[in-house]
């Protein structure tokens, strides 16, 4: 085995230090520090570059992401060893431009927070120090009571429904299922075909209301045009419709039409 | 009075997490409503109080956390309980709590904050873990390259460790001889 740098405290089997040990380059730093009583503004960097360097090449690395971190400070380590070693400004305070300034700061930060950290673990806490009583409720189920209501309030309410559906009623223009186009055309096809036809038969019942109306509005529009004669033998008896021109079509006269519908 | 307070045990004990004094007033039974809100907020917190001093002596204690009153077994008995229950103890790595009280004490705080004060890459999974439990979330994003995410604690990071505030943690170590030699 190599001789080892002064002052280096060595663990039982140092072969066994593994990494999980450290939490992270400062920590094993502080810990070669503290375990050797330096001043932490005073780092003897040519001693502890190397003991950092024997420790990282006895630890069994196998995180590489980890094993960066460390290969970085045994960088960082040496840089500062080297700039110990170049002459200083004699002009400035000490402190000034040590190159040992920024680690030592680093490493007081670091420390703060190591400390936080066992303090923070020192606190009480839920699960380990803690237990949260619960007590088992009887029936968390909640039970399901119907409300009594009477007869005269759901009536009530109806009305108050109907009310309502007043307020929101919808008035909706709807295409009418017959025009007055398709009762003339109706009424022609029918005289074409028997000439002569009574008023009964022209109608047709299952066109409605409307249907009926434009019926009777059609015969008028194809009388006052001359297209229809209307016949009634006697008083209150059957009215006969009887076709004068037999090749009258709509078309013909479809602009009268337009004015008509207007 | 008393059937307020029996109440008002009732309910704490019933749920499993902390609640608020709106919290507990909510949960009362509407009898107890009638009154004016601010008179009976001032009654629930004199029952409180009264129970939080009834339990000083009782094993099982009342207390105030972050997210409001609970009842918990404290440490003492909870100790006898782990050893005779045989709990599994909790124990979380130095990485997790170091992470932890940087975040504590600095946030709002950034990953890339965390590492430089540890001098150490932080593991996704530490993170991953603070943020599963609860006790940190992403409050924002720093507005520098990469907008890095920045980390607070949470309330039930306080309830946890049994705190009501963050400023009933020990103050952080003040940075000793830092000017001095």
């Amino acid at each position: 085995m190599e001789k080892k740098p002064d002052g280096l405290y060595v663990p039982y089997n140092p072969l066994k230090l593994d990494i999980g040990h450290f939490n992270g380059p400062l920590d094993l730093l502080l810990y070669l520090i503290k375990k050797q009583n330096l001043d932490i503004l005073d780092i003897p960097m040519t001693m502890v570059a190397k003991q950092y360097d024997l420790y990282i090449s006895s630890m069994d690395i196998l995180n590489y992401e980890l094993a960066g971190d460390y290969l970085l400070m045994s960088a960082l380590l040496a840089d500062i060893k080297a700039k110990m070693l170049l002459p200083r400004y004699s002009g400035g305070t000490e402190g000034e431009d040590d190159p040992r300034v920024d680690l030592a700061a680093r490493l007081m930060e670091y420390q703060r927070f190591k400390e936080a950290a066992e303090t923070l673990d020192a606190i009480p806490r839920i699960e380990r120090d803690i237990i949260l009583p619960q007590v088992e409720l009887q029936s968390k189920q909640a039970v399901l009571r119907h409300p009594d209501i009477v007869l005269q309030d759901v009536l009530d309410a109806w009305i108050r429904v109907l009310n309502r559906m007043e307020l929101k009623k919808k008035y909706m223009i709807s295409e009418d299922a017959v025009n007055l186009r398709d009762c003339i055309t109706m009424a022609i096809t029918k005289l074409k075909l028997r000439n002569k036809i009574s008023y009964t038969e022209l109608i047709d019942p299952r066109l409605g209301k409307i249907g009926l109306a434009l019926t009777f509005y059609a015969l008028l529009f194809l009388y006052q045009k001359n297209v229809i004669a209307l016949l009634q033998d006697e008083s209150l008896g059957q009215i006969d419709i009887s076709l004068l021109i037999p090749n009258w079509s709509l078309e013909v006269t479809s602009q009268e039409y337009d004015e008509v519908r207007q | 009075m008393n059937d307020l307070k029996l109440c008002i045990r009732a309910i704490l004990f019933a749920t499993d997490s902390p609640l608020t004094l709106g919290e507990i007033i909510s949960y009362l039974p509407s009898s107890f409503r009638h009154d004016k809100s601010t008179l009976l907020k001032k009654e629930v917190i004199a029952v409180i109080n009264q129970l939080q001093s009834d339990s000083t002596a009782d094993s099982i204690t009342l207390v105030k956390v972050a997210s409001g009153f609970r009842y918990q077994i404290d440490e003492d008995y909870a100790k006898l309980l782990g050893k005779t229950m045989n709990a599994k103890t909790v124990r979380y790595s130095n990485a997790l709590l170091e992470t932890l009280s940087i975040i504590v004490y600095k946030q709002p705080v950034t990953r890339g904050e965390v590492e430089e004060i540890r001098g150490v890459t932080v593991s996704h999974g530490i993170f991953r873990v603070l943020l599963d439990r609860g006790w940190v979330k992403i409050v924002g994003h720093r507005d520098s390259l990469g907008k890095p995410a920045l980390y607070c604690t949470t309330p039930v990071f306080l309830d946890y460790f049994n705190l009501e505030n963050l400023s009933q943690l020990p103050p952080l170590q003040a940075q000793s001889s830092d000017a001095t030699e």
